[in-house]
């Protein structure tokens, strides 16, 4: 048992000491042997328990001679829970890679310690401070269940294959850090991902940002989705300047067919705030904390994650990583099998 | 206290000084070395001499004409002469190697055989006193055979009076280990030449451990051939000796050829040296001849029966002291006189190797656990179905060894069992 340990301990020590090294080999040889069901020829357990057992021994007889005698059981617990450790760390190694937080994708998974991402950069998100939109309910998953997405701007092409649903803000930092890799997403797949912007107003005083959108959106869906980048690329502080934000329409104006008189108008109209009403009724369904928050087909992402973990998401992804695991498993598991029927000692 | 045979009392605590290594601590413990069968300590004595070499005469001896070379030729002469002294053998009978394993296999792969001769070895011999012989069956037309011990694991002159005569003649070399360095125990000697000699085979001693402690005189025993390790014998490592008499080193081969083993040379031929240079290949172990010389100098001051009555002594203490511990059982005869100064023994459901290591770890008791090289006896199918199946821990007491370390060790045996 104690070879189990042996061989991830010297292992780690052994890629920056020879001498760890060569330790760490007779434990490898040593736990072949004993997973294929053969004995172990190297002595080195019995020289691990020696030295354990005398070091205890020489410090206190009591407890020294307490370890000798249940020395088995010890090694056995220390390895079950080595193994433990091996496996969840090799779980949050997954979810890592697959999902951006070593915890997994749900709302409570967000909040926990990840050693590969430890100040938690993946899972942040601006929390919603509008009364108009206080929409989250406490422990509950974000949810695209009864959402009518056709109230928000939609790039949709031909050949759907997947959706993507993007819950964002402006002024968010977090949002503006994903932006790029959502936006890299979207013209790798152009031919076979549905778009949805959802653009949640954190603050009150952006509502009229929202109106504004929707109004050009009805008018031309280029010159939207022009004007979107145009709001996630310019320093939040100029959004705060309303007037700086119409201006941005001024270059919309000369590529595209707008009027931008018409499109300020349309968005201090009744029929504009009740178009907004209708999305934030729409929004609260979703149960959404915070933004960034994505969803790609069934799977929600809280927070910006790299493109990797988006990308495993799409239906026209393959899973190379999951498929040499298996490989690499299978080849390791017949290997065994056959040291242990063939190479019987 | 010692007595050297020269009457005068030797005090142990002075002889201790002269090794240097008893002063280590281990965790402010001091050591016990109860590894002497492997490697006897080396007193300063011997350590001053082989220095020497270096920082006085770092030459080679016997090619060149200048003072150093003559001088480290004078002092390779001097330690061949005291260790021929030693061993009751003429100077030129006296072949530096660089160990006994390479003394047996000089015997082994010079000598004159016939297809269809026979080397008779006892069924306890060290794998150096084995596989040589063994190789030569696998290469030459030689058969070996094996003088099985009696039932009391000790040599049987029946099974060898049975063993020669089956052989009819054809019985060319016996070669047999003078002490075991298994159980300790020292065949009868002089009863085997005796024999081997009626049917015109030669007699090849391994004394690697007997050396120690017993007086060994080629010349009043009558062997043929003896094989000696300085490491053993208080001298430094790399160096051994094959001891014979002129007649039979010159009936064998040559084994390993080069310098200074030719008196000439041509590109198709060459002349041997006279013995024992023709044996010597190359530039020898000068440091360690003339460590070597000065170990046995050391020895004879000391007393060869001086040392064997302590560690006899030493033995019969630790032996008693096992006895008392339960499931202790020790390998060979039950009196320690015959077990000289080793002591093999195990420890009922316990496994060796964990208990020497404990030994050591706790006390810096320092023994050897295993086979101890003689794989072959416990591979035997009678040694299966003892306790002794896995290998035996032994402790090997040397003259500078005392009762308190003894008495130390049979309570850490006794500590440890109770684990």
């Amino acid at each position: 048992m104690i070879c189990f340990i042996a061989m991830i301990v010297f292992g780690i020590l052994g890629i920056f000491s020879a001498t760890h090294r060569k330790v760490a080999l007779e434990a490898f040889d040593c736990v072949f042997r004993k997973l294929t069901l053969r004995k172990c020829q190297t002595g080195l357990d019995v020289r691990l328990k020696s030295s354990i057992t005398g070091h205890s021994l020489r410090k206190n007889p009591k407890l020294g001679k307490f370890i000798y005698k249940h020395f088995q059981i010890i090694s056995a617990l220390f390895t079950i829970l080595l193994f433990g450790s091996l496996i969840w760390t090799g779980i949050s190694g997954y979810n890592y890679y697959v999902y951006g937080n070593c915890n997994g994708p749900s709302v409570e998974d967000q909040g926990g310690l990840c050693l590969f991402d430890p100040t938690g950069s993946n899972s942040e998100i601006t929390e919603c401070d509008n009364d108009d939109v206080n929409i989250q309910t406490a422990g509950q998953e974000p949810t695209l269940d009864d959402v009518d997405l056709s109230l928000f701007p939609t790039y949709q092409p031909n050949d759907v294959q997947d959706q993507l649903v993007y819950v964002g803000c402006y002024t968010c930092v977090n949002t503006r850090k994903v932006n790029p890799v959502i936006n890299e997403l979207v013209v790798a797949n152009k031919e076979t991902v549905a778009f949805t912007f959802v653009h949640l107003p954190l603050y009150e005083e952006y509502e009229y940002m929202f109106k504004l959108e929707n109004c050009l959106y009805q008018e031309s869906k280029t010159a939207f989705w022009k004007f979107h980048n145009s709001l996630m690329q310019v320093p939040i502080t100029k959004l705060e300047n309303q007037e700086k934000v119409y201006s941005l329409l001024d270059k919309i104006e000369e590529t595209e067919d707008i009027d931008k008189e018409k499109i300020i108008f349309c968005s201090q109209t009744k029929q504009a705030e009740e178009q907004l009403q209708k999305q934030i009724s729409e929004i609260k369904k979703m149960n959404v904390e915070g933004t960034p928050t994505i969803f790609i087909n069934d799977q929600t992402f809280i927070g910006p994650k790299p493109l990797r973990v988006y990308e495993k998401q799409l239906s026209t992804d393959v899973d190379w990583f999951g498929m040499g695991l298996i490989g690499l498993g299978a080849l390791i598991v017949l290997m065994m099998i056959y040291f242990a029927v063939f190479k019987r000692e | 206290m010692l007595e050297s045979i020269f009457g005068k009392k030797v005090e142990m605590s002075e002889l201790r000084k002269d090794f240097k290594i008893l002063d280590r601590k281990i965790n402010n413990k001091p050591i016990i070395y109860f590894d002497n069968a492997c490697m006897s300590l080396r007193p300063t004595q011997v350590l001053e001499k082989s220095g020497e070499y270096y920082l006085n005469y770092p030459g080679c001896a016997g090619r060149s004409n200048h003072t150093i070379s003559q001088e480290v030729g004078k002092e390779e002469d001097n330690a061949r002469e005291k260790i021929a002294n030693f061993f009751g053998a003429k100077k030129e009978a006296v072949v530096f190697t660089k160990n006994c394993t390479e003394a047996i296999n000089l015997v082994a792969n010079s000598f004159p055989f016939e297809n269809g001769d026979v080397v008779l070895t006892t069924d306890k011999e060290h794998n150096s006193n084995l596989i040589p012989w063994l190789r030569l069956v696998k290469k030459w037309e030689i058969k070996h055979d094996i003088i099985e011990s009696g039932p009391k694991n000790e040599f049987s002159m029946d099974n060898f009076v049975k063993k020669i005569n089956e052989h009819k003649g054809k019985v060319k070399i016996v070669s047999v280990v003078y002490t075991s360095n298994l159980d300790g125990v020292t065949n009868p000697i002089k009863d085997i030449i005796r024999l081997s000699h009626r049917h015109g085979a030669k007699v090849l001693l391994d004394c690697a451990q007997a050396a120690q402690h017993q007086e060994i005189n080629i010349k009043k025993l009558g062997a043929d051939y003896i094989a000696v390790s300085s490491h053993k014998l208080l001298g430094p490592n790399g160096v051994g000796a094959l001891i014979s008499t002129k007649e039979n080193l010159e009936q064998l081969n040559q084994f390993l050829v080069g310098g200074e083993t030719v008196e000439d040379s041509q590109y198709d031929d060459f002349v041997p040296a006279k013995i024992p240079g023709k044996f010597e290949a190359g530039l020898q172990n000068y440091p360690g001849i003339m460590g070597f010389g000065a170990a046995i100098d050391y020895l004879e001051n000391v007393g060869i029966k001086n040392i064997h009555k302590h560690v006899v002594r030493l033995n019969e203490l630790a032996s008693a002291g096992l006895r008392e511990i339960e499931g202790v059982a020790i390998l060979g005869p039950k009196e320690a006189e015959k077990r000289s100064g080793v002591l093999s023994f195990v420890i009922k459901d316990k496994n060796i190797h964990e208990f020497s290591l404990l030994l050591n770890n706790t006390h810096n008791i320092m023994v050897r656990s295993g086979a101890h090289c003689v794989h072959s006896w416990f591979s035997r199918e009678e040694t299966k179905k003892t306790l002794f199946k896995d290998g035996t821990i032994r402790a090997s007491f040397g003259f500078y060894n005392t009762e308190e370390e003894v008495n130390e060790f049979v309570k850490a045996v006794r500590e440890i069992r109770e684990l």
